[in-house]
């Protein structure tokens, strides 16, 4: 379900976060099915359990886990909009970002090379 | 700790059942293959002893040894040290499964031999083994295990098991011999039980030290390991030293020199002296009241290595004879020596009239003229004892007839050897008297006198000298009613005692002359108080027939409460002096007591120096006018008749 | 109950004139993973073996679960163990094996073990002497886990496993975790796979701990910089070379300040800057 980067510079919960975000946009996972227990996502990821707790404990004080039921980590239905939030909010920084780049004069080939310059630094 | 034990079993179950299958089987393998001569019980014993004394040795190294490496494997540090259960019960674990599976091995044969062990069939060594059998065979089990852990090896640990046990046990047995001969010159009890606790903690602490130097492998490992040699090696020395102080002191044990020959008609020994011997170092000596002594044989000088680690005593037999002019006549037989023969006194010495390289059987003899007589393996020989120097005259009397031959070749018999010469030689001797064929009248140098009924008409009687001169007492009567006449010189036979009285049987002259005797014994019961309680014994108390010098008879004379007061004493009682109504008598080895003629009046008594106990309750006393010569553990004492006694 | 779980004290073991441990400082608290990476030979065995109370150290204390290693062997039933070669007596099935050690240890639970039995595909009735490397891993694992320790102590757990025993075992690792209170050291040569499981990263070298890392850190913070250099400069604290040819020269760099300041450095201006992955770390660790 989720792959994780070793060697990548975010903390493994971020990327367990992320990834749960990242199925719930693609559909995947869809508001009111249970997250998988942190038990079989630790086996699954060969992570310390308290590593996917503490990923599940910060969903769950964003509002991306709910409980009901008297069943823990269900994807809640908020869970949709919080992902698409996120990702207006991330596109919403691009475009400033951009819009101020072209027009300080920056060409679009010469964003791309910063782009992938801060590629290389940030990951 | 209890699963430990139980898993230990199971690793070593198979070995412990061949072994306990082979002593099982090993019954109806005797029972089949057993010879004609041997019964069926007979031969499981056999086999049992074989067991006892071979195999379980071997199966004792093979398990604890087995048991010790398997302790110390690799094998074992990666599968049972990692239990939790400290590494050093671990290996106690396997030790009590081994030794349990030892003692069940015992106990087998000690079943199968009807828990009985035939003690009178073994020799001194095996018999020693058998006594102390659970103290050996724990210490094998220790050791082979302690030291097949320290080698990590089975074999290796089993033969240096063996090895210190050889160590341990050869001076343990060569004490045990001095034990045998009741001799109780250091505390035997207590260097034992020092050497089996010293092996018990040395082989534990040394397992202890070992397993903190190997399986925690603890600092220091050279010194631990030095520590437990040392500690195993430990036992082996109270026995040794004990060995040796025994030896130091062993040489000077003093014991008197018995004949070769017991007879009712042998001579008396000379008076005033002692034939005395050291077992340890081979001296023998003559030795009077005053403490002169004079050589017979001299001390060995080398007796060789072996006998340093096994002193063994060899005894000499001999005798003594007064010979007409006051000197004294030696005998001495040593089993490895040719006899000798010697004359003169205490005060001036020895000097060596003749070796007798032929003999086993030489002996005194009365007569007109003093003599000895020598069993040769052709015959009998004589030869008059004459003082001065020169050779002996030996002349045959008699052939050997083929049942004496067979006794003399095989060593035995201490028989009455008076055939028809012998008797001859005596009765022509001076103080002997002779009874008539028809019993009626006994005759002796000119005197004669009547003695109805006289017995032994085959057999001379020797006289007493008494105040009066020289006496004669017959036995007279039936099978229903002996009597003891006494024949004076000069005056006519008279009834003198009740029973049954032979000079040189049961009847004694003292030094001094008191003449006495007894021929029955009463029982005395005596209540001992002992730590535990009082146990109940019984005395044999003699009923003494006391004739003194000046004629005075003292008849049924008995002893009882002195045997009460004096409950250790045990062998013989005898009259040793008589003067102006009181009387002396020694018991056994232990005391001298001086009583007057009323026995339950009052009485002293004086225990004898360092007495030896002899084991056959022979005398070890000499008597002589003056007092006693004690053959004891330190040499030659001297007690007068007062009790006051010194060493010479 | 005390939080920290073990505790050691400049531990020193000597064997013969071979100085092994010189000077160990430890401590775990309660739930945390360790990881001891060492070389083969560099002490790791030798460390577990004082911890459990099977060697006596020579210097130096230890506490473990408020206790201290005294030769009784009380230890022992406080702690899970499983051993870089697990050893079990030859002529037991796997079940007799559980039957035996449970009567050693207080808290056996034989449902649980037998549970892991079917789980880890082990079969009960199967006799130790024939059992593959893999089989006897599984084996010392139901072991050292069915008595419910508060501390395990894991020797090369994984090496030379297959891939399907290895991943029965990180599972069952993690399922401890899970249960929670379990406090896990593991040593080991090769960590790769741990990576993500463990807590904390200590490096043996040299008779002691010479390195102690959070895994976080090494996974987040480890960077390798390629840089080109015209003669030769003096490294700061934090940056290993580590090699490359005469020119070209790669440097590991741990910590996100050192990288940063390193950046300012002139010689390091144009270095090409690259995450450090956790193997690559823990070599470079090791070979410090």
């Amino acid at each position: 379900m989720i792959t994780l980067n070793q060697n990548s510079q975010t903390p493994i919960y971020d990327q367990i976060k992320l990834g749960l975000k990242g199925l719930v946009k693609k559909g995947l996972l869809k508001p009111g099915d249970a997250a998988p227990s942190i038990r079989k996502m630790a086996s699954d990821l060969k992570v310390n359990p308290n590593t996917v707790a503490r990923a599940y404990r910060e969903l769950t004080a964003e509002g991306f886990f709910e409980s009901l039921r008297g069943q823990e980590n269900i994807i809640s239905p908020r869970a949709g909009s919080l992902a698409e939030h996120a990702a207006r909010r991330v596109s919403e920084s691009l475009e400033t970002a951009l819009k101020g780049a072209m027009e300080s004069g920056f060409s679009w080939t010469e964003v791309e090379k910063m782009i992938a310059a801060l590629k290389r630094k940030l990951l | 700790m209890k699963n430990l034990i139980i898993l230990q079993f199971r690793k070593s179950l198979l070995p412990f059942l061949v072994l306990a299958g082979a002593v099982l089987l090993s019954v109806p393998a005797a029972l089949l293959f057993r010879t004609q001569s041997v019964t069926g019980a007979e031969a499981v014993n056999i086999a049992m002893l074989f067991w006892a004394l071979a195999g379980l040795p071997l199966a004792i190294m093979t398990l604890a040894g087995t048991a010790g490496s398997d302790a110390a494997s690799d094998a074992a540090r990666a599968v049972e040290q990692p239990l939790p259960e400290s590494q050093y019960r671990q290996v106690l674990s396997a030790l009590a499964v081994a030794a349990a599976q030892t003692a069940l091995l015992i106990l087998a044969v000690y079943a199968i031999m009807g828990f009985s062990v035939p003690m009178d069939k073994l020799t001194f060594t095996t018999a020693h083994v058998a006594r102390h059998y659970a103290f050996y065979a724990a210490f094998l089990v220790l050791y082979s295990f302690t030291l097949s852990y320290a080698f990590r090896n089975a074999v290796a640990g089993g033969l240096a098991a063996a090895a210190l046990f050889v160590v341990t046990a050869f001076p343990l047995l060569s004490a045990a011999l001095f034990g045998e001969l009741l001799l109780d010159l250091i505390p035997l009890a207590f260097i034992n039980s020092l050497t089996a606790v010293l092996a018990l903690a040395g082989a534990l602490g040394a397992l202890y030290l070992l397993c903190r130097a190997y399986a925690r492998r603890e600092a220091g490992r050279a010194a631990k390991v030095l520590l437990s040699a040392l500690l195993l090696a430990a036992p082996a020395l109270p026995p040794f030293f004990g060995l040796a102080a025994l030896r130091a002191k062993a040489a000077d044990v003093t014991w008197p020199v018995y004949p070769l020959v017991l007879s009712t008609d042998a001579p008396e020994a000379a008076p005033g002296v002692m034939l005395a011997q050291k077992p340890f170092t081979g001296e023998v000596f003559l030795i009077d009241g005053e403490g002169r002594r004079a050589v017979v044989f001299p001390e060995d000088s080398d007796r060789g290595v072996p006998n340093y680690f096994f002193p063994v005593p060899s005894f000499v037999r001999g005798q003594t004879m007064s010979a007409s002019d006051g000197s004294v006549w030696v005998y001495c037989n040593r089993y490895d020596k040719p006899a000798v023969l010697l004359n003169g006194s205490a005060a001036g010495g020895l000097k060596l009239r003749a070796a007798l390289p032929d003999s086993r059987r030489a002996y005194f003899v009365r007569g007109k003229v003093a003599g000895i007589v020598e069993r040769r393996k052709d015959g009998a020989y004589y030869a008059p004892l004459r003082t001065g120097m020169g050779p002996l005259e030996w002349k045959k009397i008699g052939n050997m007839p083929a049942e004496a031959a067979r006794r003399w070749l095989a060593g035995t018999g201490e028989e009455a050897l008076l055939d028809a010469f012998l008797r001859g030689m005596l009765a022509g001797a001076p103080g002997v008297a002779v009874v008539s064929a028809d019993g009626r009248t006994v005759t002796s140098g000119g005197e004669k006198w009547t003695v109805p009924g006289a017995l032994g008409p085959k057999s001379p009687l020797v006289g007493v000298r008494l105040d009066d001169g020289v006496n004669y007492i017959v036995p007279a009567g039936d099978s229903k009613d002996y009597a003891a006449y006494l024949c004076p010189p000069g005056k006519a036979a008279r009834k003198l005692w009740q029973g049954y009285f032979r000079v040189g049987s049961n009847l004694w002259q003292a030094p001094d002359g008191t003449l006495w005797g007894y021929n029955r014994k009463l029982r005395v019961d005596v209540a001992v108080k002992t730590i535990f309680g009082t146990k109940k014994n019984d005395l044999e108390s003699p009923q003494f027939s006391i004739l003194t010098r000046d004629g005075r008879s003292i008849e049924s004379f008995r002893l009882d409460q002195i045997l009460r007061d004096l409950p250790g004493a045990k062998g013989e009682i005898a009259l040793v002096r008589e003067e102006n109504g009181a009387l002396w008598f020694t018991l056994g080895n232990a005391y001298l007591v001086k009583t007057g003629t009323n026995p339950h009046g009052p009485y002293s008594y004086w225990k004898l120096p360092q007495s030896v106990q002899e084991k056959y309750w022979r005398s070890t006393l000499a008597a002589n006018r003056d007092g006693l010569l004690i053959a004891a553990l330190d040499g030659v004492h001297f007690m007068d008749w007062e009790g006051r006694a010194r060493k010479l | 109950m005390n939080d920290r779980i073990l505790e050691t004290k400049g531990l020193r073991k000597a064997f013969g004139p071979k100085e092994v441990l010189k000077g160990l400082d430890l401590s775990a608290e309660r739930g945390e993973v360790i990881g001891i990476l060492g070389r083969n030979g560099s002490g790791k065995t030798t460390l577990f073996s004082i911890l459990l109370d099977l060697t006596a150290a020579d210097g130096g204390s230890a506490e473990i679960l408020g206790l201290r290693p005294d030769g009784s062997g009380r230890l022992r039933g406080l702690i899970g163990y499983v051993p870089e070669k697990p050893a079990f007596h030859g002529f037991m099935t796997a079940l007799e094996v559980l039957e035996f050690r449970a009567r050693f240890f207080k808290r056996w639970d034989m449902a649980k073990a037998l549970d892991l039995c079917r789980k880890l595909e082990l079969d009960q009735a199967s006799r130790v002497s024939a059992m593959s490397k893999g089989n006897l891993a599984k084996l010392a694992w139901i072991a050292a886990t069915a008595h419910n320790p508060e501390l395990l102590l894991l020797d090369e757990p994984t090496s030379g496993l297959d891939y399907l025993v290895r991943d029965h075992i990180l599972n069952g690792l993690i399922h401890e975790l899970t249960e929670g209170g379990k406090t896990i050291i593991v040593a080991n040569h090769r960590m790769g796979e741990m990576g993500g499981i463990l807590d904390r990263v200590c490096v043996l070298r040299d008779g002691a701990i010479a390195a102690s890392h959070a895994a976080s850190f090494l996974a987040e913070e480890a960077f390798r910089a390629t840089v080109r250099l015209e003669s030769p400069v003096s490294l700061p604290a934090g940056v290993v070379a580590l090699g490359g040819g005469s020119a070209l020269r790669d440097f590991a760099v741990f910590g996100r300040e050192k990288l940063e300041r390193l950046k300012l450095d002139p010689a390091f201006a144009g270095a090409e800057i690259s995450p450090l992955s956790l193997e690559d770390s823990f070599k470079v660790l090791l070979g410090e």
